[in-house]
């Protein structure tokens, strides 16, 4: 079943010459999927799309069965947390809390008081004076405290100290642990680690890395060689991803199972394969994308 | 739908002192005709009227003079004139800025666009904001056009409920068309200030084009201030029906971009 | 109660990470045969972390053959005969052993020197000559 489905998409932007182009993405329900990459890469773009707050010029999209641009069927499925955190400034906490209540499908008031203490705030204070980290902690209370299949997080923990962050990311466990779906962008290699099960990683625009994490972790792995030795391995004994060139010494991310790196340590004594992580892949990918050596 | 009564709530402060001052001014203006007849003189509303382009154009300025001595110690006159020919016009088209810029541009410059797209359709949001500001123009249009005959009832003049409906009617049509002209410039903008600088340019502009001769009936402003209905007391009807449909296709023109916004 | 050291930041696969960790207590008897180990659901909550991913790992244990499972009941250490468990163990060691040979082989360390350092920790661990 899938949560998600995107084919074909591409959106540019006139101002910028920016373009999000995404071929082909599936989300399985009940996961939690994490989205990567810099500023600018098209995080944000990818998920103003599936809200319907942003069009796209071509493509297919669909959200928990639905096309994106039937939000009144899918207003009470899904849960947005937008990247700009920005409430009516001259609203308090409490009267912002209180309309909420009023004009979001599926308010719970008691995961609400439940959530002011994990994320306590000021009820009178006036939103035009709260902090980014604050904003963050009340758009926490208001994505949260409601029934929703899926939810859409833009940087949920920016802004927050680590012991909210980390309330955070249990926060998203949890509701994982009870079916649903959530899809969350973050620039924190870390937190996205311990949490996702899947991942995408954009770059300008492009996707350039898309799986289940475990899985990449056992397909992907690095050779370290020093560059006189490169030559020695025929290319076309290597899937390549994606190289580094330092100093002394090539990075190469390759993609193979166990047997593929057994047979290649068994045939190159010199060889060292070791595993990755999503920190290494990350900056291997950032660093060049997707060009074949 | 808490949203209409959130844009209502937002409405408040700026709906009652626009309310208050409506109902005040006209109660001042209204009340004091025996003051006002003793204070003025015949050269300062004859200046008066030679400023109001459309009279120009409708009587000769000889027979001008003549009618205006008559006309002086009309009270109807005086309450046309005075009220609905100028200061509850000037209310209105004040109460049309002053309601309307901040309806959709302070969402976007606020950024609370993500909020609100997140909870309701656009369909929702374009219909309350556009319920709730209107309505509230709406009430200060009835309070104005309505208070003359709750005056005449103390003072020695008469306002017909018929009258002061058929004033309402002119002026709530023609106070639509200029409202959606806003509704548009705070769509197509992205903060507060220029649906504000931009129906002001529009309004000037339209009042200028009346001036031009030949193009009276364009004058937005001689329906408005009801100029007709005094001389001839009844309602330019074609002129209502042309204003009311050009009012609604800039109102659907305002939809469809706001519903084919990427924010 | 079972306990896995998780290393989210690792190369290695969590899965992999939690299965390896299992053979290891089975194989060393710190888990005994028939013994029941929690569910995906409870192993899931107390590592605090996706259901699925602990049913890989006991996916992979079942294939393996050091767990079982009961419908309904739920997931038991498979009684397996010592000469099986010595079997695994070797198995396990052989892939360390891969390792530590391909060290040598990279820094180009003799076969002999290598053989002596071998015995050398042999006798250290096992004592004497065994």
């Amino acid at each position: 079943m899938h949560a998600v489905q995107i084919k074909e998409l591409c959106k540019s932007y006139k101002n910028s010459s920016f373009t999000l182009q995404i071929n082909d993405l599936s989300l399985e329900a009940g996961s939690i999927f994490g989205l990567l990459g810099s500023n600018g890469a098209g995080k944000t773009s990818l998920l103003k799309l599936l809200m319907d707050i942003v069009r796209p010029d071509r493509g297919y999209i669909e959200i928990l069965g639905h096309r994106p641009s039937e939000r009144e069927k899918l207003q009470a499925k899904i849960s947005y947390m937008p990247e700009n955190k920005n409430l009516y400034h001259n609203m308090t906490v409490k009267k912002m809390l209180d309309y909420a209540s009023a004009i979001i499908p599926g308010w719970d008031n008691d995961k609400a008081l439940e959530l002011k203490n994990i994320f306590p705030l000021e009820g009178k204070k006036r939103i035009s004076t709260l902090s980014y980290g604050e904003k963050t902690q009340l758009y926490a209370i208001l994505t949260f405290a409601r029934s929703a299949d899926l939810f859409i997080l833009d940087e949920p923990t920016r802004g927050l100290d680590p012991i909210m962050q980390e309330q955070m990311l249990q926060l998203i466990k949890e509701e994982s642990w009870q079916g649903k779906t959530i899809i969350f962008s973050s620039h924190q290699l870390g937190e996205i680690e311990e949490s996702v099960d899947s991942l995408a990683m954009l770059r300008k625009g492009h996707m350039v890395l898309n799986g289940n994490l475990d899985d990449l972790k056992s397909e992907l792995f690095l050779l370290k060689l020093e560059k006189s030795k490169i030559s020695a391995i025929p290319p076309s004994t290597l899937d390549i991803i994606a190289t580094h060139h330092q100093h002394k010494q090539s990075l190469i991310l390759c993609q193979g199972g166990m047997e593929a790196r057994q047979k290649l340590q068994a045939d190159f004594a010199f060889l060292n394969t070791e595993n990755v992580n999503i920190k290494d892949i990350f900056l291997l990918l950032m660093e060049n994308g997707g060009e074949e050596e | 739908m808490s949203l209409l009564i959130k844009e209502l709530w937002d409405l408040r402060w700026r709906g009652i002192i626009l309310l208050f001052l409506t109902l005040l001014t006209g109660y001042f203006v209204l009340s004091n005709y025996e003051w006002f007849k003793t204070v003025t003189d015949i050269a300062q509303i004859e200046q008066g009227l030679k400023q109001a382009p459309f009279l120009n154009q409708l009587l000769d300025m000889e027979t001008l003079n003549q009618q205006l001595l008559e006309l002086f110690n009309n009270i109807d006159f005086y309450v046309w004139s005075q009220w609905f020919g100028k200061n509850l016009y000037q209310l209105i088209l004040l109460a049309i800025i002053i309601l309307t810029f901040p309806l959709f541009a302070r969402e976007t410059e606020q950024n609370t666009n993500y909020f609100l797209l997140s909870h309701r359709t656009r369909k929702q949001i374009f219909l309350s904001k556009i319920l709730a500001s209107f309505f509230s123009i709406f009430l200060i249009i009835a309070a104005g056009s309505i208070l003359p005959v709750v005056i005449a009832l103390f003072h020695d003049f008469n306002f017909s409920l018929e009258q002061a409906l058929m004033y309402g009617l002119q002026l709530s049509v023609s106070s639509l068309f200029l409202y959606s002209v806003v509704v548009f410039f705070s769509i197509i903008f992205n903060d507060v200030i220029k649906p504000v600088i931009a129906s002001v340019i529009v309004f000037v502009a339209l009042g200028l084009m009346g001036k031009i001769s030949g193009m009276l009936y364009l004058n937005i402003y001689r329906y408005m201030t009801g100029v007709d209905i005094f001389f001839t007391s009844s309602i330019q009807t074609t002129a209502m029906i042309v204003i009311f449909i050009l009012a609604l296709f800039i109102l659907m023109g305002s939809w469809h971009i706001f519903k084919n916004k990427d924010f | 109660m079972i306990w896995v050291k998780v290393d989210f930041h690792s190369g290695e696969p969590v899965y992999q990470q939690i299965a390896q960790s299992m053979k290891g207590d089975i194989i060393s008897g710190k888990l005994s045969r028939d013994e029941l180990i929690p569910s995906i659901r409870e192993l899931a909550r107390d590592l605090k972390i996706n259901p699925n991913t602990v049913a890989r790992a006991y996916r992979e244990l079942e294939n393996e053959g050091y767990i079982y499972s009961r419908p309904g009941v739920g997931y038991f250490i498979k009684d397996s005969d010592k000469k099986t468990m010595e079997e695994k163990a070797l198995e396990i060691l052989a892939k360390e052993m891969a390792g530590i040979v391909n060290i040598a082989r990279k820094y180009e360390v003799s076969r002999q020197k290598f053989t002596e350092l071998v015995m050398q920790s042999i006798n250290g661990a096992y004592g004497g000559d065994e």
